[in-house]
């Protein structure tokens, strides 16, 4: 049998290790398009945008346009929140709807039936009866994936919107908890009333939790998660406690959508439980699937296209559900990628897109 | 709690697991075979139950509404596999979900809109509307008709399932679509009829859940929760497992609601999830998806 | 005292033994080589000492610690990496990006969740030596999918080492590659500092004959023979059952 000798020499870091196929296009390297950016990756568009939104209600043709904004941005907090989950993690979550519920019964509570208006409290009330769905639901339903994994996640929305049906007493039932006062800020008496002030609130925390979640998401944690949705295999031979990180996106994604519904009992000054199932689940999907998932913006953008339909139609049909479910079967089977789908093959980035859907 | 009152119960959850059953059984074999989730179901389920009070409010004739009603939803369902579903097959999981769920919210508008919001009451037929007595126990004989017919199902589809070459086809498209198709199945026209066929077993069980059940909006989403608990605990794409998580889930709830009304169904997602922490694909399961 | 060892180690799958009490001692800086026909157990024996798949009966002792029962994250952080067979790469993440994530769990900064990940100068830095090593850094921005198949197999490498590991295992990783691949990452492998030890799957015999120490021989789940090369490749049984179906 022939032995050639091999012989071993020192390997040439200069050159380029093997002969190469193909010279493929150079994409633009993505770590100096960040360093160019300011604030630690926020960049110029997002700054016009946050400018626009504080503008807007110098330009706005009346209250029912804000009011529209508003519902608009509160709905964002939700659906970037589940960006996470579905873009960045990879989990189809159904149930997310269940966190908003949660942090929206647990404000109206307080403000209705406790007469404690503070947001701080209401945020951190709604965050802590959050953290507990979500450590329960994490530990049920990460053990298993796909299909199972969607419909439990389903059936735990479900379940919190029939609990809150039932307990009565507590979250007045079918009939819903109405009398949730404006939200107080710091002390009480500092009341933001609707309109453009609580607008303005809204434009506040809408973009802390963007930019918390942008952090993540473009930090050593996030880039993990991005990780574990593309092989997790991998990633569990690198060294990485995947199930940990799965649960601690699925934490953080759950208490930030209880900030939305903090936002949303505030806004809507009324809260019943088929404002949270699953309905509002599976529309929350679509307004991220419509945007484009994983990419924080395109949620925002999906929840402003979803939600704009919804009002339009509603104003001049009654059957708006019958069109927005036409909507919906049309997109999914026509449309790719979501909005920054469209907007990214339009600039021929190509296959440069991460995470999209 | 009395022996009257655990047979009456069990009677009512046996009757309501086999309703379930119906619902389940197509959800099952779609989920397994096609790996579509099928958010539609409930509504398959719903607009059979509406039609069947229809066609019994223009002929009064409930055997009338209990074989057209499926048959109708069957050729929709026939429809809406070839011209949508077909296409999606080979997109990711949420695509799917989004058309069917799109879906279901065309089919409630449906519903709201030629049968408007108020609940309407379907009347047992006649020859089952009395009651009978069990061990000294007043109970409604329709529920028991529907206790026979839904083993006699149960029974004829266990018979197709094991006896028959379509049963073996079906279990092997389960199994392992790709080598299905080796051994010369024609998997677009399988796939075509496990749909229909189970679109049109949801709509019968809607119509002969008409007369305990009433039909409302958001009958869909209920049916489609419960089905889609039985379907997880029972196991993906087996028939064995709709029946059995049928009947668990049928009783369970029954009893919880009967006793705790307010924490029923969270009991009920427990006793779920801890059968899935036992067997995480559910009792029946083989590792597919 | 060994780094690695096996002591009657079996793995059923239902009725099928798939290995059957195997005995194996690897010293440290040991260059091991695995052996055997199609179907003899080889990857399953990575797959159990990495942890990805239990033990049915035996245990495992990885630096003097019974690591039996470990999962794959706990045996990667005590030292342990392995490439795979069929290239297990982050496919929509640049060839950077798949190495820093290797670096960053080395470096135990995979937690941060609040500072971008540009701004780790450590972590990114050591990323670009690793891929010079591994002379993939005029490849750094592209798109994983993107890359020949024998520019992704070292990038496979360049990960598992990336992990700065005490035991690497080798799956087959010269599989599918031309002779002037195949040229070149031998070279590589032998270029490893010796403090590295390696546990390599291999069919090619002449790599295997010039890499390794010592060769342990399976056959349908059992250890036929084992020793340094001459031995090995003198061995009657072992020319019977392997070497002589290998045509070269």
């Amino acid at each position: 049998m022939a032995n050639e000798t091999i012989v071993v020499t020192d390997v040439d870091l200069a050159s380029p290790a093997l002969p190469v196929a193909h010279e493929p296009e150079r994409a633009p390297t993505r770590r100096a398009a960040f360093e160019r950016r300011w604030l630690g990756g926020i960049n110029l568009a997002y700054l016009v945008l946050g400018a626009a939104l504080l503008l807007f209600p110098l330009v706005s043709p009346g209250s029912y346009a804000i009011s529209l904004v508003t519902q608009i941005l509160v709905f964002s907090i939700f659906t970037m929140s589940l960006d996470l989950l579905l873009g960045y993690v990879g989990l189809p979550s159904f149930g997310h709807a269940a966190f908003l519920g949660l942090g929206a019964y647990a404000a109206a509570i307080l403000s209705a039936k406790m007469g404690i208006s503070n947001l701080g409290i209401a945020f951190l009330a709604g965050a802590a009866v959050a953290s507990v769905g979500a450590v329960i639901l994490g530990v049920l339903a990460l053990r298993t994936s796909g299909v199972y994994f969607l419909m439990l996640t389903l059936a735990f929305a479900q379940i919190v919107s029939a609990g809150a049906q039932s307990w009565t007493p507590v979250t007045g039932g079918t009939n819903g908890l109405p009398g949730v006062k404006a939200p107080d800020l710091f002390v009480p008496g500092w009341r933001v009333p609707d309109g453009v002030p609580f607008y303005l609130l809204t434009v506040g925390v809408a973009s802390v939790c963007f930019v918390v979640l942008f952090r993540i998401v473009h930090s050593p944690f996030g880039q993990a998660l991005v990780g574990i949705r593309q092989n997790e295999m991998r990633m569990r031979s690198l060294g990485y406690n995947v199930a940990l990180y799965r649960l601690a996106a699925f934490w953080i994604a759950g208490m930030l959508a209880s900030v939305g519904g903090v936002m949303y009992a505030f806004f809507n000054h009324f809260i019943s439980p088929t404002d949270v199932g699953f309905t509002l689940s599976g529309s929350a999907v679509l307004m991220v699937l419509v945007g484009g998932s994983g990419t924080l913006i395109g949620p925002v953008l999906g929840t402003s296209v979803y939600l704009l339909i919804q009002n339009l139609l509603s104003s001049y049909t009654d059957r708006w559900q019958l069109v927005l479910g036409a909507l919906f079967v049309l997109f999914v089977l026509f449309v790719r990628g979501g909005v920054i789908g469209l907007w990214a093959q339009s600039r021929t980035w190509g296959g440069r897109k991460r995470g999209a859907a | 709690m009395s022996l009257d009152f655990l047979i009456v119960q069990g009677l009512n959850g046996v009757a309501y697991g086999l309703l379930i059953f119906l619902l389940a059984a197509g959800l099952s074999l779609v989920f397994g075979m096609l790996h579509v989730v099928n958010l539609v179901h409930g509504s398959f389920f719903m607009l059979g139950g509406y039609l069947g009070y229809s066609i019994y409010r223009a002929s009064h004739n409930f055997l009338l509404a209990a074989l057209l009603a499926p048959i109708v939803v069957g050729v929709l369902g026939i429809a809406i596999e070839k011209l949508l579903l077909k296409r999606l097959y080979v997109r990711p999981l949420l695509d799917q979900v989004v058309l069917t769920f799109g879906l279901s919210f065309i089919a409630a508008d449906v519903v709201r809109g030629i049968w408007g919001a108020n609940e309407l009451v379907l009347p047992p037929p006649d020859a089952f509307s009395g009651i009978a007595q069990i061990f000294g126990n007043p109970y409604p004989i329709y529920r028991l008709f529907v206790i026979a017919l839904g083993v006699l199902i149960a029974l004829a589809l266990w018979v197709i399932d094991r006896r028959t070459r379509l049963g073996s086809v079906i279990r092997a498209g389960v199994a392992d679509r790709e080598m299905a198709v080796g051994l010369g199945v024609d998997i677009g026209k399988l796939f075509t009829g496990v749909f229909a066929f189970g679109a049109a077993l949801a709509a019968f069980g809607g119509v002969i859940a008409a007369p305990i059940v009433s039909l409302h909006l958001g009958l869909d989403g209920e049916t489609l929760i419960t089905g889609l608990i039985v379907v997880v605990v029972g196991g993906l794409g087996t028939l064995t497992g709709a029946f059995w998580g049928g009947l668990l889930i049928g009783v369970a709830v029954t009893f919880l609601t009967a006793v705790v009304p307010q924490l029923a169904l969270i009991l009920t997602f427990l006793v779920m999830g801890a059968i899935l922490l036992v067997r995480p694909n559910g009792l029946f399961g083989q590792k597919t998806i | 005292m060994a780094l690695l060892s096996l002591n009657h180690v079996s793995k059923n799958y239902g009725g099928l033994r798939v290995l059957n009490d195997v005995q194996l001692a690897v010293e440290p800086g040991e260059r091991r080589a695995i052996i055997g026909p199609n179907g003899a157990g080889k990857t399953t024996l990575f797959h159990l000492i990495s942890g990805q798949v239990p033990t049915s009966s035996g245990s495992i002792v990885f630096n003097g610690e019974d690591v039996t029962r470990r999962a794959p994250h706990q045996m990667a952080r005590r030292g342990l990496a392995r490439t795979f067979q069929t290239n297990n790469l982050f496919l929509q993440l640049s060839v950077f990006e798949n190495v820093r994530l290797a670096v960053q769990r080395r470096m135990d900064r995979g937690t941060h969740w609040f500072r971008p990940w540009w701004s780790f100068k450590d972590v990114n830095a050591r990323t670009e030596h690793a891929l010079a090593r591994a002379g993939l850094a005029s490849r750094s921005e592209d798109l994983a999918t993107n890359l020949s198949y024998g520019e992704q197999r070292q990038l496979e490498m360049a990960i598992a080492l990336a992990g700065e590991p005490a035991l690497l295992l080798l799956d087959e990783p010269t599989a599918g590659m031309s002779v002037a691949e195949t040229s070149h990452t031998v070279q590589t492998v032998a270029a490893l500092p010796r403090d590295l030890t390696l546990l390599i799957i291999e069919h090619d015999m002449d790599t295997i004959f010039a890499l390794a120490d010592r060769i342990t021989v399976l056959d349908h789940g059992t250890v036929i023979a084992e020793g340094p090369p001459e031995d090995v490749r003198a061995n009657a049984h072992v020319r019977a059952v392997y070497l002589g179906e290998d045509s070269d």
